[in-house]
Formats: C-alpha cells, structure tokens, sequence
C-alpha cells in the first residue's frame, strides 16, 4: 500500500483528525500534570474551565466541539463561538494531556479557530485587530503611541543581531518606558544591534490566534524577508509573544534559519559573563518568577518532519522518529538566575510553574472580547501568589504584565515588577 | 470499563417524553433554578459530554447519546431542585464528576439531564479522625496533597489524580497502585449525603450528635450495600453530593520535592521510603502465587502492581517509536512477572526491617529486587535480581539490556541535565515510578499513549491465586484470536494490570487491550474479545467482568451470578419508583439484548478456547498446574476450580 507523505505542519481540521479523535476524555488536559499538583487551591491548569465551567470549556471541550463540528453533527452558534473564543491558549492543556496522553490538542484548538473563522463568524474586536495588522502593521486597537520611542534609536547596520522589537514594544504607550530601560541595558552592556524601524513586520500572532491562518501566513512570509535582508545572525526578541512567533510558529510557514533568542536570555549571559555588573539589593522580599505562556510552554523551537505514518498492529509509528513538543523548549532557567543574582533572599516559586505555569490571561485574544475573563484569569495568578507568600511578581511578557497589572490593586502586598526593572534596581 | 454489548439495538425501559414541549419548560425551569450561565443545550456544547471513552465499541461511533442539556449546579440543595424538576416533567437525569467512560452517557437521546457536579469541590479533613468529607468534584489530588500535610495518605484510583475520589466511592470501582494499603474506593466509604432519585436529601452512614461527619460505620443497618452494592450504580440511583471516606497515615514529607520536566518527573524519594520492581522467574506459577500472598500478608508495602511489559514500556517511554525500541530490549520484553512496588517506613529500624523482609520473600520466590534501597540488604536485594535477570536473560541479552539501560539513563539526563541528577536519591527510573504509583499517574499514560484507546476485560476481585488463573485464561484467548488473525495492539503476549487490596486479603487483575479508536475495523474485534473474555470469566469461574455491569453485564452474569441483578432491581424499584435516575448501566428489570449482541455471545461461547489451552498454553509460565493446586490445598485457599 502507497503510504502518504505528511508533515506536522497542520492547519485545518482534517490536519489533526487522527490526533483530535484519540481523546480519551481523561481529563488530564484540565490540570498540571498529575506528578507535580502541590496544593488543592491551584490545582487547577486551565484557566477557561476554571471560569466558565463546562467541560466544552476546556481542552478536551474543544477537541470534541471540533470533532462535532468536523462530522457535521451541529454548527456554529453564539454559544460555540464564546466557547472558542474564551480560551487563553495558554498551552496547558497541550502539556498536561501529552504527560498523560498523545493528542495534539493546541494544534487543535487553532485548526478549530481557523474553522470558525473561516465560515466567517468573527468578533468585531478581533475583526478590528485583523484590520488593524492589515493596515497598521500592529494589532493594537486601543494605547497606540504615536510617538514611539524606537524610532528615535539609531541602528548599528554592523551588529550581527536585530533587535526585533515587536508591536507592542514599538507602540504601546503603556510600554515605552520599560522599552526604553532593555535599550539602556543592552547599551551598558555594550551589545550592539541593528533595527528595522518601521520596516520591522508584526509577526501576525493576533491573526494565528483569531484564526486567519492567511494572514499570518503572509505575516510570516514578510518576517522571514525582512530578517533574510539584514543578514543578521541572531533575532533578540523583547517581547515573549514575539519569541514564542519566531521559534514556534513562523518557521511553519516561512523560512526562519536564525537562532531566537529572549531578552531573558541576553540579560542571563551578559550578567553570568561581567558585562553588566549588578548587586544584590535587599528591597524585594519573597520574590517568584511569573513563567509567561509565550516564553515557556509556547516557546519551544519547531522542528519540522516530514515523513510516514506506518503502524506496527494498532499502534502508530513515524519514519523517521516524529518530534514531539512536550511544551518545555522554552525559556525557564534564565530568568530565575537572573533574580537569583539580584537577591539577598531566597527566591521563591508558584505552585505551578514552567511549562505547567498558570496563564495570567494575556493570550489567546480573549482578552480583547471578554476582559472580565482576563482579569479573572489573573486575578487567580495573583491569589495564587497571595497564598504562596510570595509578595513581589517578576516576569518579562508586556502582555502578562498588562493583564496582572489590571488587577495588582486588589493585592496589597503584591508588587508587580520586570525583570527589566528589577535589573535596573540593582545598581547595575 | 466497558461490555462489548453494543447499545444501539438495546431496548431501554425508559420512554423519553416530547422534547418539544417539556423539553423547553424543564430548560426554562433549570434556568430559573440555577441561572442561565449554568445551563446549556447548544448541541455542539452538549457534544462534548458525548464524546466518550470506548464510544466507538459501544455506540460503533466516539460520540455516545446526546444530553438534553447540561446543568452545572453548586449546592446539594441545587442538585434536589434540578432532581426534583426533571421528576416533575418526566425526564431522566444523570450526574456525573470528571466524567471518564461511556456510563457518564445517556441511555436515550436527547431526554436526559446532565448533572455536571463540577462546581462542587469543597472537602474538608478530619486528621485526628482519619478520614476526610469530599464533595463531587474533589479531584484524587487536590486530595492528596492536602493530606500529606496533615500526615495522612488518600486512596488514589487507577484513573489518576485527576479524576473524582467520590465517583469512584459512590457509583463505581476504585482499584489502584496503593490499594495494598488504603483498600479499594468503595471499602473507605463511611457515609455519605445523598440525594434520592426523588429529590429527597439523604445523610447516611454514622454521625456524632452535633450532626456532623463522623467516622466509621456505626450499629445498626447500613445503607452502603443500597448505594453502590459491587460496582456502583452508576448514576442510576440518584446523585451522591458528599462522601466520608477513610484516610491512612503517611510517613512522607508534607511537600513532595519534583523536578524535571514532562514527561519525566523526577521524585525525590523521600528518607525511609523504598521503590523499585521485584522480578520473579520467569516460568514459575507456584513462586508467583507464593509471593503475591506473602507480600500481602507481611504488609512491607505501600504500593504495588503488576503491570505486562507493553504498559510499562508505554509509561517509560516518551513516543512510539521509542516504545518499539523497548520491545526489543530482552529486560523489559522478556520479563512477564514484575511488581512494581514501594515500601515506607517511619524510621531507619522499620525501614531496615522491611527491606529485610523484602529481601526475605524475594529470595524464597528465587527472585529479586531492584529498587531505591540501600545499605548491604539494598546491595544484596539488587544482586540477587541481577542473578535472577541473568538466569532468565542469558548473558547476551543481559547485556543487551545493559546497554539500552545506559542508554535511557543517559537520555534521560540528558533531557533534565545532569546537575538534577543528585536531586533524588533514586536513579531516574525509580524517581518516575514512585510518581507513577503514589498518583497513579502513569495509568493513564500507560493505556492511551500507545494506541489512542483501551478496553479492558475480567478484574473481578479474586483471591491471588484465581486472578493469576485468570491472567492464564487471557494469555490463551489473546493466542488464540491473534493466530486468527485478529490482531490487537502489539502487547508482547501480556495485557494484565493488576493491583492488591487490604494486604492481599483479595486481588484484582485487568486484562488490557490497547488500539487504535479510529481504526473502524477494531469495533467487531473489540466486541468478540470483551464476549469471549465474558464468556471465559463465567466459563471458568473468575468472577464478573470489570467490563459487563449494568443491565447488558446482568444479562450474561445474572444466572452464574446468582442472579444477583433482582436485588439492583429492587432496590431501584423501591428508591426510584418513577425510573427517574438514568439507570442505563445500573439495571433495568426489562432489558433485552440486541439481536448483534446476543450474536457476538453466541459466537463467542462456540469458539471457546479449550480449558487445555488455557491451562498450558506454549508461551506461559503457568506450567505447574500440580504444584499450583497442591499448594492452595495446603494453603486452605479453596479450590481452584471455585473461582471466587
């Protein structure tokens, strides 16, 4: 029998059919994985079916909401909509069901999006953001800087990396301060770098996560141009969305050949190396690192295969050996370094942490249709925290930070910090 | 989990009314009582509560029946109301948890109320007591967790730490790692809050004068026997809000310390606690048999099972392709007969004394144990399974195994890095297993990952000696279906999972299939193994199938069984005299089998795999069939031909 020729590059719901339709219904996809729960109050992992409840809300939901919809067994109304849509897509449920089981449930939940998306059922939110990338190159629709401060730096066209600002670094006005202390940063650590300015593309993550597949396609296609032009050696990403784009999504579509480094990355070496020398400060007590979904579990590298499904009785095997993303090719131990050399005390930890961390509800374009979930979402982060005794959040995702931030009030004894600015404190 | 019987030619009792009309005024009424953000009948919604385990053997298709509606309700008075609701507009409700398996399905389309508790998740712990009070939605973990820091050790069942402790307790089965110790689900029920299937609030069990929980099943009649009898009634009998079950002393830290990265956690083992897997030789029943009941009666452990080699692979192993690499190692291919075990101790002299014990039991089954233990006992333990293995193996696949066994380690660390290499002080391998048994976390993992899905046959709770008969039966009918042609998944000849209860006092072993859901072709293949493993357990006197409860388990099992299934009749009678409670896995006094099923059983009993095969199949250990009974004779077990 001629076998076919398929790849791990999925995109619609025929794509992942053979994965979505081997959901047990186990539950897995709903918590951190079973060996590292530490407590009952967040033992919890997914943050859609912590608030709305149902099981269609939660990863294994979904997959059968797509496996409905696919069969043609019912359609897509208002209450499916909100149910796709009231998703972080955070990757939790892809960690925890790969732990206890095999499906490959994000890529599922982003065919399902594309799905809905393509029979044209759309929020007029995320409708306005699909807009606003086409015709801003940003999906900004609200805090747009018209000022913004990266246009004012200089390029050095020699430097071997591009510094890949990002949207929202670029043009949040909310962020141009915390933009302009990386900049100060990487200068007292005389790394030089080059800049795209306004030719620089936004990656188009807004358009994966609504399900306009095209348009990220056409996004990716300008990010790897742009890159390939600068002939820079090395990407440095100040946003964690961004990183997560470049190392995870892009190179589905676009050629990405260059490494992909982190922000966090950069600092961890420049600190461990002596080219920025920092103290330790006693200000910050009880300190936790916050793992942004983008920079960890959604960060690992894609490894494209191409290849054969055989089977050897009922079980299926690939030629060649078909990589599997468990969720933990992200960033997690930089950062922790980091605050590990700026602190006198010890540091702490969340319960659930690194590639099972708990959203803050910054992803998945939820937050632009349904912010009380968001901050729900983070206000749950946040008591997480409260109850752990940890009193001062750190964490390097504009977008995390955003959506804790909208809630911190209503923690006392909570601060919220940067790492940025918690390297800046340490009189570096 | 689930009979081969196909439902779809079924005759149900229960007779759904008009949808049209009191369909909407119930969903009107359940909106009312709970508000509309707790109720659901978008069919896309209610889709996801079909799809189910094993849907595609049962229903021939993953999705199962439809719910009329899904209702999400936070209190038991809530749950009255929605009970009281549907009895009021004649529609049947079932309640459910996490809800893993077809029974958590409804026996008629589109007329029945999903009862989803997942908004009940309160407990609270009674340490002085033992025992805790768990709400519908109290995961096996949340559980856990909470109890280790007061000292104390919950019963997790083989479903993992993520599914509901009181589902298993109330409605169902409850086997798992550390029944050894902390018994069987349904064993640690001391009372409970029930809601009747009319809508009455029900507290039975044993309660102090102040009205609260209280432990222990008090004097006088119990009405634990009514609530879940064997198996549970799986939703049938109204709805169980609250569960008083027992708690076990835990001599472990308050935090378990983990780290690593999925799929392989790394545990630190803590002091005074041992873990590993004894390996017995591999072709001796009698050594087999001995040492299952001694391990029990000794009470060194904590923890046990035995596990067939394909589950082990699939739970160690992080792909496929790397599984079939596994079954080419000779120590994890070869090896049927491994226990996989842990044993804790408050201090340094009971630790040392079990690991003598264990040493001790291993030695008389001329077998040994590989595990976390130290000292000259933990060296002797270790070489006396080197000298098993190598018995067993020879020296080139001894070798063999050696170097895939570096190989993994290497892999392994790898993966986490070296520096987490001194964070247990186990190696990697027993650092995973000890999370794998104290979670029951590699179950899950061990029966999905390979194939996609599994059934799972036989499992009734037998004495040692009748369930290793029954592991016997397994391994001849597997034979014989794939010399016919009728391929399962590659398993290495073994299926079996099992666990031990109450220190050994009874037994429990599942014969497991694992395949591929999607494969359309494994629906008639999966329902003539279920039948034929049916038609086996009566055949041969192994106790009722884990997989045939309900009225279509009734139907086969109800005669040899001393028709046990007129009592669940009454019962459901005299309780639910409206038939409100969906009882479509509970009973049903009028159930007929489908024309396809009784077919499938007709076929299944012609084709029986003769009682000489089963006895002395070429591939088996079990070839001491004189020794075996001789030894039940001096043991005064009962006979063997008796069964359970």
């Amino acid at each position: 029998m001629k076998k076919v020729l398929i790849t791990n590059v999925t995109e619609n719901l025929a794509d992942v059919k053979n994965t979505r339709e081997k959901c047990i219904r186990c539950s897995m996809c709903k918590f951190p994985p079973l060996a590292v729960v530490e407590n009952s109050e967040h033992s919890m992992g997914c943050p859609s079916y912590e608030e709305f409840l149902f099981h269609s809300n939660s990863g294994g939901g979904l997959v059968a909401m797509a496996n409905s919809l696919d069969r043609g067994r019912s359609e897509i109304t208002d209450s499916v909509k909100e149910t796709v849509y009231g998703c972080t897509l955070c990757g939790l449920c892809d960690v925890s069901c790969k732990y206890g089981a095999a499906v490959e449930v994000f890529d599922t939940l982003l065919a399902l999006r594309k799905k809905v998306f393509d029979e044209g059922v759309v929020y007029p939110e995320h409708q306005q953001i699909i807009d606003s990338i086409k015709n801003n190159n940003h999906p900004l629709i609200s805090h747009v800087s018209d000022n913004h401060q990266a246009m004012k730096l200089s390029s050095d066209d020699s430097a071997d990396t591009l510094l890949w600002v990002g949207s929202h670094f670029a043009r949040d006005t909310r962020l141009q301060g915390w933009f302009l202390d990386i900049i100060k940063l990487l200068k007292a650590a005389n790394i030089s770098f080059k800049l795209l300015f306004d030719d620089e593309p936004d990656t188009g993550r807004a358009a994966l996560e609504i399900g306009d597949v095209e348009l990220f396609k056409r996004q990716s296609q300008k990010v790897s141009d742009a890159i390939k032009l600068t002939g820079a050696n090395q990407v440095l990403c100040l946003s964690a969305e961004d990183y997560s784009t470049l190392r995870s999504q892009t190179p589905k579509y676009a050629p990405l050949d260059v490494p992909i480094k982190h922000i966090t990355e950069i600092y961890d070496s420049i600190i461990k190396g002596g080219k920025l020398t920092v103290s330790k400060v006693d200000d910050f007590k009880d300190v936790a690192w916050h793992d942004p979904c983008y920079l960890g579990r959604l960060g690992g590298k894609f490894e494209y295969w191409e290849g054969v499904e055989t089977k050897i009785n009922q079980m299926p095997v690939y030629v060649p050996d078909k990589p599997i993303n468990y969720g933990t090719g992200g960033v997690f131990d930089a950062p922790r370094n980091i605050i590990d050399s700026l602190i006198l005390s010890t540091r702490k930890e969340f319960s659930r942490r690194k590639e099972y961390a708990f959203n803050a509800g910054e992803s998945g374009q939820a937050i632009a249709v349904m912010p009380e979930f968001a901050k729900a979402t983070a206000r749950r982060r946040l008591q997480e925290a409260d109850d752990l005794g940890i009193r001062t959040v750190v964490t390097e995702c504009p977008k995390a930070y955003l959506s804790l931030q909208a809630v911190i009030h209503e923690f006392s004894d909570i601060q919220l910090i940067s790492l940025t600015q918690l390297i800046m404190q340490s009189n570096y | 989990m689930e009979s081969c019987v196909d439902l779809k030619d079924s005759k149900p009792t229960f007779i759904a009314p008009s949808v049209t009309d009191s369909g909407s005024q119930l969903i009107e009424g359940l909106r009312e009582l709970l508000g509309s953000k707790y109720v659901t009948s978008d069919p896309c919604l209610l889709d996801t509560y079909a799809w189910q385990l094993n849907g595609d053997s049962v229903n021939g298709d993953q999705f199962v029946r439809r719910f009329l509606a899904v209702v999400l309700p936070k209190t038991t008075e809530e749950v009255a109301g929605i009970v009281k609701l549907c009895v009021h507009f004649g529609f049947q409700y079932k309640a459910s948890a996490t809800g893993l398996g077809p029974w958590n399905g409804p026996g008629v389309e589109d007329a029945v109320i999903q009862i989803d508790l997942r908004r009940m998740n309160n407990f609270e712990i009674d340490d002085k007591n033992m025992f805790a009070v768990v709400e519908s939605y109290v995961t096996n973990n949340q559980l856990q967790t909470e109890c280790m820091k007061l000292g104390l050790h919950s019963h997790i069942h083989g479903a993992g730490g993520q599914a509901s402790q009181l589902a298993s307790a109330t409605s169902f089965n409850g086997h798992g790692p550390d029944g050894i110790s902390c018994g069987f689900s349904s064993r640690n029920v001391l009372g409970f809050e029930w809601v009747t299937p009319e809508g009455e609030i029900v507290k039975a069990g044993s309660f102090d004068s102040s009205g609260s929980w209280f432990n222990g099943d008090g004097p006088g009649p119990s009405l634990r026997g009514v609530m879940r009898g064997f198996f549970g009634a799986m939703g049938g009998l109204g709805v169980f809000t609250k569960v008083a079950v027992k708690v076990y002393p835990w001599n472990g830290p308050k935090k378990l310390k983990v780290e690593g990265y999925s799929p392989s956690y790394y545990f630190n083992i803590p002091k005074y606690h041992g873990c590993g897997f004894v390996s017995l030789p591999a072709n001796d029943i009698k050594a087999r048999v001995d040492f299952g009941y001694a391990i029990g009666e000794t009470e060194v452990c904590s923890h046990i099972i035995n596990n067939s080699p394909a589950l082990t692979i699939a739970a160690l192993v992080p792909s496929n392709n790397k599984a079939v690499e596994g079954f080419k190692v000779p120590l994890l291919n070869d090896l049927h007969d491994n226990f996989y075990l842990i044993f804790m101790a408050k201090h340094e002299k009971e630790y040392r004394y079990k690991q003598r014990v264990l040493n001790k039991l291993a030695s008389d089954a001329n077998g040994g144990f590989m595990g976390s233990d130290d000292g000259l006992v933990g060296l002797r333990n270790k070489f006396n399974w080197a000298r098993r293995v190598v018995k067993d193996l020879g020296i080139y696949k001894t070798l063999k195994s050696l170097k895939w066994s570096i190989g993994y380690m290497k892999g392994e660390l790898q993966l986490h890095g070296f520096d987490k290499l001194h964070t247990g002080n186990g190696t990697p391998l027993e650092s995973n297993l000890y999370g794998a048994l104290l979670r029951a976390g590699s179950n899950i993992r061990a029966v999905a990952s390979m194939g996609g899905s599994f059934i799972t046959t036989m499992g009734s709770l037998l004495p040692w000696d009748a369930v290793v008969r029954s592991q016997q039966i397994h391994l001849a009918i597997r034979k014989d279906l794939l010399k016919k042609g009728k391929l399962l998944m590659q398993d290495q000849g073994d299926g079996d999972h099992g666990c031990m209860y109450e220190a050994g006092a009874y037994t429990h072993t599942e014969s497991v299939v694992l395949y591929d859901p999607t494969d359309k072709s494994m629906q008639d293949i999966i329902k003539n193994f279920n039948a034929t493993m049916d038609d086996a357990s009566i055949n041969h006197k192994v106790g009722t199938s884990i997989a045939s409860f309900g009225p279509k388990g009734a139907a086969m099992y109800s005669e040899p069984m001393l028709n046990y299934d007129t009592y669940t009749q009454r019962i459901k009678a005299v309780f639910d005299p409206f038939n409100s409670a969906d009882g479509s896995y509970y009973t049903d006094s009028k159930f007929k089998l489908g024309k396809e099923a009784e077919a499938v059983i007709s076929q299944a009993k012609k084709e029986r795999v003769p009682a000489s095969e089963i006895k002395f199949p070429d591939n088996s250990r079990y070839h001491a069939s004189k020794n075996e009974l001789a030894w039940i004779e001096k043991r005064g077990y009962g006979e063997l031909e008796v069964g359970c």
